[in-house]
């Protein structure tokens, strides 16, 4: 009986560690950004684009910034 | 995909700071925090060159690499973001940004400094693109609206430029070439020597303005 108890013991100690709990810094992950090509607002939206498709939202960040340009041949 | 950056043309800014009430207004940034300063060289002085500083949102983030609970992100797009829910006010940031970029309310939870607030290209922040939450902690997102920053948008002599890195850069090249003087700076080669790919209207040197 006593090999048994001092067996089981050891059984116990030695699974002891799988019941610690993981200690990482939870408050250390970053939420996961939206893409910048969807919004949840739509009221504000620039024309000209489609809000939700990325080749869409990039043909109008490089149009806009041709808003900037003095040399750019005018429409 | 684009590669945002900024550019002040310290040969057009003219110290209006109208860039600096803009991202103000745009943001509602709280008193005493500046996203977004003009800095004047010389002043005073005949000669004087005037440039907008903000966040450049570097490729090699120094606040990135000293924030000691890794608050700051990079969008694909190369924008330097912060999760305010992280950030615990410290400092470190500010103490490795050469720019002075990163900025601290005074009235905070930590006491006299708060969580930090920076430009965010008018990119937001973690929340959801166009939400409350995010326009209370960071302001209006801009750039999911299919807009440029606020700053850069508005200003009224276009010295300040901000888009895809190379775009603008295409801008600020021709403008240099038409302007006949500027590109003999040091560094001008490696910022700008790539031969103009794509810009709409890029004129030879010497070239008039359209």
């Amino acid at each position: 009986m006593k090999p048994l108890a001092l067996l089981a013991a050891a059984a116990v100690v030695l699974v002891a560690g799988c019941g610690e709990k993981v200690q990482t810094i939870e408050s250390g992950k970053r939420k996961s950004d939206t893409p910048v090509w969807q919004t949840k607002d739509q009221r504000f939206l620039a024309p000209g684009w489609t809000p939700g498709n990325e080749a869409s939202w990039n043909a109008q960040m490089t149009q806009r910034a041709q808003g900037q340009n003095d040399f750019a041949p005018r429409k | 995909m684009a590669r945002m950056k900024f550019i002040c043309d310290a040969e057009r800014c003219i110290e209006c700071n109208g860039c600096v009430t803009a991202c103000k207004a745009e943001h509602d940034v709280p008193w005493g925090v500046n996203r977004r300063r003009v800095v004047t060289m010389n002043d005073g002085v005949q000669g004087e060159r005037s440039i907008s500083v903000a966040c450049m949102h570097c490729s090699d983030a120094p606040c990135m690499a000293v924030c000691p609970v890794d608050c700051f992100y990079r969008t694909p797009e190369g924008v330097v973001l912060h999760d305010k829910d992280i950030c615990i006010g410290c400092g470190y940031c500010s103490y490795a940004c050469p720019f002075g970029a990163p900025q601290f309310p005074s009235n905070g939870t930590f006491g006299l400094r708060g969580k930090m607030d920076k430009c965010t290209f008018c990119a937001g922040g973690p929340e959801e693109n166009g939400s409350q939450a995010e326009y209370e902690k960071y302001g209006r997102n801009r750039l999911s609206e299919g807009k440029l920053p606020a700053c850069a948008e508005m200003c009224s002599t276009k010295a300040l430029l901000g888009g895809d890195g190379d775009v603008v850069a295409d801008i600020f090249r021709t403008r240099v070439l038409n302007r006949g003087r500027g590109s003999e700076v040091w560094g001008w080669g490696t910022a700008y020597g790539r031969p103009s790919q794509g810009a709409p209207g890029a004129a030879p040197a010497g070239g008039k303005k359209s």
